[in-house]
């Protein structure tokens, strides 16, 4: 895991790069890692850029009794036409109603 | 035939619904099950729309996002559209924005408490609650011009100052409201009738409602104590006002009776925010030049999160650098409720149905966009 490239992405605010087929992973570890703790999904979306689209998710860091902390990062998908996107909804259920609409708007499939 | 043929079906317009939706169900004995939901009617193509506009109209038309609560539309994209210029606002803008978010707020909750009291058979608390919305709406209405699409929070700051009289009249229906609240508690929110039928009618737990994705005071009602509000990042500017999140009964658990409790407060804490932000309001303008007239916005993307009435509402928007956004999608609250309605409608009765579609406080106009 690219420890350090997501806590560079964090203090910078920029797109954390994902491979689709380590999206799961990283979601998983995002979300379990104490240091991070990214159990909200704050947004998906998706935006069509270079032929490609980029499946972004803002994720945002939760404490024990869901206050929201500090620390933000957005993680990004990059994924042709015909692309199976992997499921979140193992991680972030609440994902589902998300991805529906991405499916609905670019023609993508989730994967479970 | 579909799978789902042998369900009765009801909407998408039905007088027990609170919006345009269908909902399908068995029903043993009363009560409903394998509850399905279908949504979607009312479907405006309200992005689309938004990205075929230029930027100064974006926000006007994000504003029609939730009829019931425009500004905070306004308010998510207003601040996406600022992140991408890098613009601040100044003070007073920031604090008037506070002051018209929590306005809305409270005519938004007093409208979902007069229809759950409508459903529950307090007719009073029904009139009081409208009466008092009539207030709001008409104090909104001499500051902004308008009662319910407020066209009030642009990019750079807000659309209008404070008009002469609005701020003592704010003052003024901010204090009665305390009192109306103690009538509405004293009738209604711990009359033994009320609570007999609300509690443990329509429940959620605290995990069920994080890992659905629900946010606003139906998460809050479940002791889940997330609110856009009480950001540590500050963004909006409560951060001075020391907000700190409404929560219920502390049992980890809300039911209709908790959301009911939970409105009731966010009405008090809302009317308590706005006599203090009014209190203590920056001089200065309301406006940052740098968006006025016809403005463009640098190449980028960004993220805009407000605390609307029924929960988080998120603004994605992303530009090229043309007259129009290349994408702006929000993420908007009723979605996630639409998505745990089925589990928490499983085993209620027809006659509870409304009173706990009431209490959720789902917009299928919001979640059709």
């Amino acid at each position: 895991m690219q420890l350090e490239e997501i806590r560079r992405s964090i203090r910078s605010g920029q797109p954390h790069p994902v491979e689709p087929e380590q999206l799961v992973a990283t979601a998983r570890f995002l979300a379990s890692c104490e240091e991070f703790r990214f159990l909200l999904l704050q947004h998906l979306t998706c935006v069509r850029s270079k032929g490609e689209w980029r499946i972004l998710y803002w994720l945002r860091g939760q404490g024990a009794r869901g206050e929201l902390l500090p620390q933000t990062l957005t993680l990004e998908v990059d994924v042709s036409d015909d692309a199976r996107v992997p499921s979140v909804q193992a991680v972030w259920p609440g994902g589902a109603q998300h991805e529906k609409e991405i499916a609905v708007r670019s023609g993508l499939e989730f994967s479970a | 035939m579909s799978a789902t043929a042998h369900l009765d079906w009801i909407g998408p317009y039905d007088s027990r619904l609170n919006g345009a939706f269908r909902l399908g169900f068995e029903v043993d004995g009363g009560r409903m099950y394998g509850v399905e939901v279908q949504t979607g009617f009312s479907s405006r193509g309200l992005e689309g729309a938004i990205e075929q506009r230029d930027w100064s109209m974006t926000v006007a038309l994000a504003g029609r996002l939730d009829p019931d609560a425009s500004f905070f539309g306004e308010w998510a994209s207003s601040l996406a559209i600022e992140s991408l210029m890098k613009i601040d606002i100044p003070p007073r803008a920031r604090a008037l924005r506070i002051a018209a978010a929590e306005l809305s707020r409270i005519s938004s909750h007093l409208r979902c408490l007069a229809m759950m009291a409508r459903e529950a058979g307090s007719l009073p608390v029904y009139h009081y609650c409208l009466r008092n919305r009539e207030r709001f709406l008409d104090l909104l209405e001499n500051w902004t011009g308008s009662r319910f699409n407020l066209h009030f929070c642009r990019p750079g700051g807000v659309a209008r100052d404070l008009t002469d009289g609005v701020l003592e009249k704010a003052v003024q229906e901010c204090e009665s409201i305390v009192a109306r609240v103690r009538e509405i508690n004293d009738l209604m929110t711990y009359s033994a009738v009320f609570m007999e039928r609300t509690r443990r009618l329509a429940s959620l737990d605290r995990a069920e409602c994080q890992q659905a994705g629900i946010t606003g005071p139906m998460a809050r009602a479940c002791d889940v104590l997330l609110d856009a509000r009480a950001d540590p990042l500050g963004k909006l500017g409560y951060k001075d006002l020391e907000f700190a999140p409404a929560q219920g009964r502390g049992q980890g658990r809300g039911d209709v009776h908790d959301r009911f409790v939970l409105r009731v407060r966010e009405v008090l804490q809302s009317a308590e925010l706005v006599r203090s932000v009014l209190a203590d309001l920056p001089e200065g303008s309301s406006w940052n030049e740098r968006a006025r007239g016809k403005f463009l916005v640098p190449s980028g993307e960004a993220l805009g999160v407000v605390e609307s009435p029924r929960g988080m509402l998120a603004c994605y928007c992303a530009s090229e650098g043309k007259s129009t956004p290349a994408r702006m999608h929000f993420r908007v609250p009723s979605s996630a409720g639409f998505g745990v309605l089925p589990s928490l409608l499983e085993g209620v009765t027809l006659q509870d149905l409304s009173l706990v579609l009431h209490s959720l406080d789902l917009s299928a106009v919001e979640a059709d966009r």
